[in-house]
């Protein structure tokens, strides 16, 4: 395989050369950190490269394949984690000042799977503070830029892995997404992401922003690459209480079936009448629910609860939770936040007691009425991922909040009600930026959005575009 | 329902708050962490859903808790 190839082709194809030794581990690697060496200093994709830890993880994958061992469909590949997890012995520093030189101990349970699993570390990417304050300049690192566009965001907050996926570093990276965190940069950046239904990967280990919303997925080249990736990462972890035991499938056994006989509904104004949203979002979307009527699938506008509660109830939970967990920081350390966290945060401390257990208890209205008055009739909902295709980094001013339309505006309802939602590259804006669509499944039904997302992407033929760096740059 | 807050409180009212509760604002922070703050009350206003306490358990603390360390 020849080095350009390596980027492009998908994680089964890759892992078929590596089966049979037309390719190694190390050439894979080796390509990817000279990628990464030529380019990333325009991007600030990464925080950390773990060149020298890669190339043994590397070394060691094809020691295993001459041997005959086979850890499953990640052995030999690359991959990044965005820099909340923790990695034993590799920094780990949420992108703040307060732990900047934190090395952890231990591996986050994303790690241990992958290592598990034969995988290549490439290094710890980029991330907006905490997961949550950014893009700023008053950082430890800077914020990352926009594969399709260097001058615009990328989305956040695992705004390294979505850059360093539309830049072809890796196919693969590992992110969170509190209120759309994963969600959102693989809609800016044209990748997949994949947000898991709440419990089915393990958060342990990966830094928390709040309690319950957190979740952990990945962002990645196709929709195929995610399946594969889910297998390694998915199951049950006593060590997470949010975690649920519950049987792992084969997350690939739909992948190719066509939609005949699936049931779609589509949330348009859910998002229609929003303050801020581009037409080119909305005429984007419209195109996407006609590609999936056209592959079989019966697609229905359908009405959803009222956006307004979703977003007050993702804020109050939110803030509450982080602000618990940086309590402590906010009164001692306060000026080691960054701007944008320690304004984003430290109000909470005015929240009440009942704010919080009014907005749980109004989540709980809300994930019912989502699970069975829309999907009990349902497979999956689409709508839009960003309300904008990506704004550009000047927009954002030092004061929060930055104008414009609200970040996360369309993804956080689903944190609210767990449900999985898979992001897949649906268009381009006038100006070249890519712009996303968002399907919503079933609790536990990440197949079945695989089984959509997957015809779509053959139908459409977005997730395989991608930027020219050289031009950009 | 609850009445929505009107009048959230001043910058000086909000500081003093945030004071009590063991938090200094910087200087530089202040208008961000105040505009943030008051969009948070005018949620935390809309949240209050109906409760009928008789028939709701609205327990957070889940029985599957119980079930795991059997």
């Amino acid at each position: 395989m020849s080095s350009p190839a390596l980027y492009e082709s998908s994680i089964s194809s890759l892992g078929a050369a590596l089966r049979s030794r037309q390719l190694t581990s190390v050439e894979l690697t080796s390509a990817a950190l000279e990628r990464v060496r030529r380019y990333d200093s325009d991007i600030s994709a990464f925080i950390t490269v773990t060149a020298e830890r890669a190339m043994a993880d590397a070394r060691a994958a094809d020691a295993a394949f001459d041997s005959g061992i086979d850890r499953g469909p990640l052995q030999g590949i690359p991959y990044g984690l965005k820099d909340i997890f923790a990695t034993a012995g590799v920094a780990t520093t949420c992108n703040s000042r307060l732990r900047v030189d934190h090395v952890p101990r231990k591996d986050a349970a994303i790690e241990s799977a992958l290592r598990a699993g034969g995988a290549v570390l490439l290094g710890k990417l980029n991330t907006h503070e905490f997961a949550l304050g950014g893009p700023s300049y008053d950082l430890p690192f800077p914020p990352a830029r926009n594969p399709w566009n260097y001058a615009h965001f990328t989305g956040g907050s695992s705004s390294g892995c979505g850059a360093a996926v539309a830049a072809g570093f890796l196919r693969l990276a590992f992110g969170s997404d509190t209120g759309g965190s994963i969600r959102s940069p693989a809609g800016h950046c044209g990748v997949v992401g994949l947000k898991p239904t709440y419990g089915r990967v393990s958060r342990r280990g990966a830094f928390p922003l709040s309690y319950s919303l957190d979740h952990c997925g990945m962002l990645s080249s196709s929709v195929e690459d995610a399946a594969l990736a889910l297998g390694v990462v998915a199951g049950y972890d006593c060590c997470d209480p949010s975690s649920a035991d519950v049987p792992v499938p084969d997350f690939c056994a739909d992948i190719g079936r066509d939609l005949h006989g699936l049931r779609i509904g589509y949330a348009r104004k859910f998002f229609a009448t929003l303050e801020g949203l581009s037409g080119e979002v909305l005429g984007t979307l419209d195109s996407a629910a006609q590609t999936l009527a056209s592959l079989g699938a019966t697609v229905e506008d359908i009405a959803l609860p009222d956006f307004s509660q979703f977003k007050a109830c993702a804020r109050i939970i939110m803030l509450a939770e982080a602000y618990a967990i940086h309590e402590a920081d906010l009164q001692t350390r306060p000026k080691d936040f960054g701007r944008y966290t320690f304004q984003r945060i430290a109000g909470a401390a005015a929240l009440t007691a009942a704010d919080l257990l009014q907005a749980m208890r109004l989540r709980r209205v809300l994930t019912v009425d989502f699970n069975t008055r829309v999907l009990d009739r349902y497979h999956a909902v689409i709508t839009a991922t960003n309300l904008t295709p990506a704004p550009p980094l000047a927009v954002f001013p030092e004061q929060w909040p930055p104008p414009g339309p609200a970040m996360g505006a369309l993804t956080a309802p689903f944190n609210v009600t767990g449900n999985p939602v898979l992001n897949v590259p649906a268009g381009f804006s006038a100006a070249r930026l890519p712009i996303g669509m968002q399907i919503v499944g079933r609790l536990f039904d990440e197949t079945q959005l695989f089984r959509i997302g997957h015809a779509y992407e053959k139908a459409a033929s977005f997730s395989t575009m991608r930027p020219s760096l050289d031009r950009c740059a | 329902m609850t009445t929505p807050i009107q009048n959230p409180l001043s910058e000086r009212e909000f500081l003093a708050l945030m004071q009590l509760r063991g938090i200094r604002v910087p200087a530089s922070y202040e208008s961000g962490t105040l505009s943030v703050f008051h969009e948070m009350v005018a949620m935390a206003a809309s949240v209050r859903v109906p409760l009928d306490a008789e028939i709701e358990p609205a327990s957070q603390f889940d029985a599957s808790i119980m079930l795991r360390g059997r």
